[in-house]
């Protein structure tokens, strides 16, 4: 396979181990180790063979890693440059296939591409994870999993997301999305906009009021998860299937131009590389590339002529592109996507589902207990990207049937087991331990006073490679405030869970969500139903609690690491991208039978699973 | 080599070597004797302190210690003085004295039980029920201190007399050794004389420490906040239902506006007052408080067009950072001081830092290059992410130190802190004082609230 992102044009990376650049070495100092140079940008060739040579100047990014000094490298541009670039981007556009044929291609290229990168037999594959693993802190073992997830890659429902033509009821009711799993409700801002779901004929206009298919995209990725451009570049590059039949001719995929990511700078240029050598028309409209912040001028040239743009930052950073964006004549929309948190919610019906008393001749796969396939899946949805993301799961509800029911207390001992194992093979990356070890202190002196007898249990151990704290505290004084709430959640980071007991599963949406600001609420994975059952009144009722405090997505558990881009993204849709729509956010769920989708969840883990090499930590893996 | 538990100087025994010994050990002898007062303090300390030992016995830690097991020994700060919050279920131990008390005699190795009975339900304000406390326990001679904190959530650190005396000793070297202040200087504190928070309790050992004479000792600040005024002041924490609502929207605009127009300028006029005198009569002075304190006097001298010109000797010391929402930048205020305060010879009055912690009672002392100097009776440390000790010589890392006397009978004072540091040892600093040291310009608080040295430049 080729050396992602290499080419023959003076773009060499990752080149062969190279020293480092001339400094002469102290008396008695240690060579410092090798360095790998990677790219930390993309160009189209005929842009490279232009553009880059030998007076390119670099800005470079090191990370240390166990495989020694990754270096990520992308020109500087001038002003002119920048320029010289959009123009010949939109001029690449014009010729590219479109509508259907052109997704069609980009699907082939990118399952061909991802078939490429992630061939475990070729040490480019190793190369990869390695420099991946070095630049973002997650662990290799992370890194494979992700790369190895099928999910990653999986852009066949774009679409169906955008043939789909939301009317307005759907902000009184779930509806389907003809061809996609799952329903979709919109949760409008203003009373007057959801009262238009309830007047006949006006229900049956269209939710979005107009077309608004961009020519140029931008992406700012801000994230440490790898693919976050990724996702950036397929969601802009998805709009030029809008506009497939019935509507009007469809338009060229647009000019994409990223600023890629300082933590994550790799898998983007890499993949585009790729699909390059594949199918060259596909991606001739996207470049990934980097200014400095300080350059407001670059900036705001870049801005003006963007129609949309995407962004993934923290609050000040998404405050101040909008304030840049508004100062311009001509404002480009801004699709922000900031930091939020997930959570998880099970249902007692569900986790003590036990297929001998069910009835219905269901085996779970691979004759598991379902509380232990629970356990598994949320441990992953805890696991992955180590919390650091808004993709991860923090708290974990669980109903109880009553006080004495011990259902949660055995729930958060096997997701210690589980947590244990995953760690074998996907090990927390390279966070301090002051994240686990602060909050494991913490709640143990909570839990040694009296005050709250037996309430709150720390069930890992000090040396785990992770937290597991079951808060079973009930009684007035147990009762958390917005405040305490708050915090626990935000300590929920790099592999710290809290099981927490609910009479209801609608004490989440009710009691427990309203104490965090709707704009932080981005996904909640369930455990609901039994074998067989599609959604029925119970869960619409959650859904619509969920969505309308402002969680934006339900996953069933084990799926909250990989989000379908089809559906909504921090209230979101595809759809968003190519059209105007009353201001409010969309809440989606991804499946039509959640016990169901939950047990192909699982089987898609074990498989996934079992292609991860065991972490060799020197010393036997733990029975359990 | 010389050895005393804690049991036998609570028994009334001298300590044992005294402070000022460390500084004529040779390194060796010095870390051998730190090594072996930490596990005799972890010892006494495991026996009975209750959250102590809870903490390191759930990081498998015994009575006895060995030297690979210390990275297991530290806590930080706000687990040991900040957790009654989440012990009790609020920031406002007012409301519960009585769980108040049972935390407090968790927290300290002295039995403070039998009396708890004789609290009220509770009582009106923090400072209220510290006063109640300290009254049951004054044949501890107990004092409770309060952090001056931005987040509104007290840090609340137990005192008795051994530990004041020991501080006032600690401070009192220091200031000598590294400063060269001693009972000749006049002294200016820009902080409250009767105060619980730590800062002002401290500048009070330090007064005692080093015999100041009471006519030659002014407090600045005219106003002592207490605790509650100092909360509703952060303007982050504020008591639930209609108090809080009163708190939130009257008493923090009317307390905050009192700081500014009124008790800032009483300060800085009241610093003045004693300056000049000094100036006149060539004494030497110690100005003592935050960056920005000490830059409001030397704006008021300059916007009114006057220098201060001090006697040789005479030192400006800064301490806690540079405040919440400095005027001007760091290097910018320092210019200024540097402006206004001159010495005869026209040089620009010297101009130290001091970085530190209440909860320890120690200090390190910026030198004339600009590190800190570390009193050689406290282990420093640097604990990378992986939460073990660096070996080497130059290290950055978080800084842990432990302080086998700081604690004195109450606690043990083996503390990681939230700020990131280079810590030097065995390379001699370029002043000439020997001994490890903090470089300058390197100490950055990161991201744990609550836990960084409550006078920890930022």
């Amino acid at each position: 396979m080729p050396r992602p992102g290499l080419d023959d044009e003076g773009q060499k990376p990752p080149a062969a181990p190279r020293k480092p650049r001339a400094r002469k070495p102290a008396a008695g100092a240690v060579a410092p180790p090798a360095e790998t140079v990677w790219p930390a940008y993309w160009l189209p060739a005929p842009l490279r063979r232009r553009l880059i040579g030998e007076g390119t100047l670099w800005h470079e990014t090191r990370a240390n890693g166990a495989a020694g000094t990754v270096v990520a490298r992308r020109p500087v541009f001038t002003h002119a440059e920048w320029a010289e670039i959009v123009s010949e981007l939109r001029a690449a556009r014009e010729k590219a296939p479109r509508g259907a044929e052109y997704w069609a291609r980009f699907q082939t290229a990118l399952a061909a591409a991802a078939r490429r990168l992630t061939d475990r037999s070729d040490p480019a594959y190793g190369a990869l994870v390695a420099a991946l693993s070095s630049f973002t802190g997650y662990s290799p073992g992370m890194v494979e999993a992700a790369l190895q997830s099928p999910e990653l890659w999986d852009v066949e429902q774009m679409t169906a997301a955008l043939r789909y033509q939301p009317d307005k009821v759907c902000s009184v009711r779930w509806r389907q999305i003809p061809g996609l799993p799952g329903r979709i409700r919109f949760f409008p801002r203003h009373a007057v906009d959801k009262l238009a779901g309830y007047v006949p004929v006006s229900w049956e206009m269209p939710l979005f009021r107009a077309e608004s298919r961009p020519e140029t995209v931008a992406g700012f990725d801000d994230g440490t998860v790898p693919g976050g451009g990724l996702m950036m570049a397929f969601l802009a590059l998805a709009a030029t299937l809008r506009g497939e039949a019935p509507l009007p001719r469809p338009v060229p995929p647009p000019v994409v131009l990223l600023r890629g990511s300082e933590q994550e700078p790799l898998l983007t240029p890499a993949v585009l590389s790729a699909i390059e050598e594949i199918d060259p028309g596909l991606v001739a409209m996207v470049a990934v590339g980097g200014w400095d912040d300080g350059d407001a001028g670059l900036q705001r040239q870049i801005l003006e002529e963007t129609d949309l743009v995407l962004a993934s930052a923290g609050a000040e950073d998404l405050a101040s592109l909008e304030a840049q964006a508004a100062a311009l004549r001509h404002s480009p929309r801004i699709h922000a996507h900031g930091h939020k948190a997930g959570f998880t919610v099970i249902s007692r019906e569900t986790l003590q589902l036990d297929w001998a008393m069910d009835g219905t001749g269901w085996t779970p796969p691979g004759g598991a207990e379902v509380i232990d396939i629970v356990a598994l899946l949320g441990a992953l949805d805890s696991a992955y990207w180590d919390q650091n993301g808004c993709l991860s799961s923090r708290i974990h509800f669980v109903e109880k049937a009553d006080p004495a029911d011990d259902l949660p207390a055995e729930y958060a001992r096997r997701l210690v087991k589980r947590l244990r194992q995953l760690s074998q093979v996907m090990p927390r990356g390279s966070w301090p331990l002051r994240h686990l070890h602060d909050p494991f202190d913490r709640y143990k002196t909570i839990e040694g006073t009296d005050r709250w007898g037996n309430g709150l249990r720390v069930l890992s151990e000090y040396d785990d490679p992770f937290v597991v704290v079951l808060d079973e505290r009930t009684g007035k004084e147990a009762r958390l405030d917005a405040n305490v709430f708050a915090s626990m959640a935000g300590e929920c980071r790099t592999r710290v869970v809290i099981v927490r007991p609910v009479d209801d599963i609608m004490d989440v949406p009710w009691r427990y969500l309203p104490m965090l600001p709707r704009q932080t609420l981005q996904s909640v994975s369930v455990a609901f139903g039994r074998p067989g059952r599609k959604v029925d009144r119970a869960f619409l009722d959650f859904a619509t609690a969920c969505g309308a405090r402002g969680v934006t997505a339900i996953h069933p558990v084990g799926r909250a690491a990989f989000p379908r881009l089809a559906h909504s993204w921090d209230g979101l849709l595809p759809l968003d991208v190519v059209g105007r729509r009353p201001p409010g956010r969309f809440c989606t769920f991804d499946f039509d039978s959640p016990f169901d989708a939950m047990i192909d969840s699982y089987r898609d883990h074990l498989a996934l699973l079992a292609k991860l090499p065991p972490v060799d930590r020197g010393g036997p893996a733990r029975a359990d | 080599m010389p050895s005393i538990t804690p049991t036998d100087e609570a028994a009334g025994a001298a300590l044992t070597p005294a402070l000022a010994d460390f500084w004529a050990m040779d390194e060796a002898t010095r870390i051998h004797t730190l090594l072996e007062r930490v596990k005799a303090a972890h010892a006494y300390h495991y026996e009975r302190n209750t959250a102590y030992r809870s903490t390191v016995a759930a990081r498998g830690i015994g009575p006895e210690t060995r030297a690979n097991e210390m990275p297991r020994l530290l806590r930080t700060t706000s687990l040991a003085f900040k957790s009654y919050i989440d012990v009790l279920g609020t920031p406002f131990p007012e409301t519960r004295p009585a769980a108040f008390v049972d935390w407090l005699a968790d927290q300290v190795s002295v039995d403070l039980r039998p009396s708890k009975q004789r609290f009220r339900d509770g009582y009106l304000s923090m400072e209220g029920l510290l006063r109640a406390v300290e009254r049951e326990y004054s044949k501890l001679h107990l004092e409770l201190l309060t952090s001056s904190g931005t987040s509104g959530r007290a840090t609340i650190i137990p005192r008795d007399r051994r530990t004041e005396a020991l501080t006032a000793e600690s401070l009192r070297l220091c200031f000598e050794r590294y400063l060269g202040v001693g009972a000749d200087h006049t002294a200016i504190f820009m902080l409250p004389k009767r105060s619980r928070i730590a800062a002002a309790r401290m500048a009070g050992s330090c007064v005692r420490g080093m015999g100041l004479q009471p006519k030659k000792t002014f407090f600045a600040v005219p106003i002592a906040a207490g605790p509650d005024q100092v909360r509703v002041r952060a303007g982050v924490t504020f008591r639930p239902g209609l108090r809080g609502a009163l708190e939130k929207n009257v008493w923090h605009s009317v307390i905050a506006s009192l700081h500014d127009r009124l008790i800032d300028a009483r300060a800085v006029e009241s610093a003045v007052t004693r300056l000049i005198p000094a100036s006149a009569h060539e004494e030497k002075v110690l100005l003592f408080g935050t960056l920005d304190r000490l830059h409001a006097v030397a704006t008021f001298l300059l916007d009114n067009g006057r220098t201060m010109s001090l006697a040789p000797g005479s030192v400006l010391v800064t301490a806690g950072g540079a405040g919440e929402a400095p005027a001007k930048p760091a290097a910018a205020m320092l210019d200024d001081l540097r402006r206004a305060f001159t010495l005869p010879s026209g040089e620009p009055a010297p101009i130290r830092d001091v970085y530190g912690m209440a909860e320890a009672g120690w200090a390190a002392m910026q030198c004339a290059r600009g590190n800190y100097h570390l009193p050689p009776w406290v282990h420093a440390v640097t604990v990378d992410d992986q939460e073990r000790f660096s070996q080497a010589d130059r290290s950055t890392g978080l800084l842990a130190f432990f302080d086998p006397f700081g604690g004195g009978d109450l606690y043990p004072a083996f503390f990681r802190t939230s700020d990131r540091a280079t810590l030097v040892r065995g390379t001699a600093c370029a002043c000439g004082e020997p001994g490890h040291y903090l470089e300058d310009a390197s100490i950055r608080r990161i991201d744990l609230r609550g836990e960084a040295g409550c006078l920890g430049r930022v």
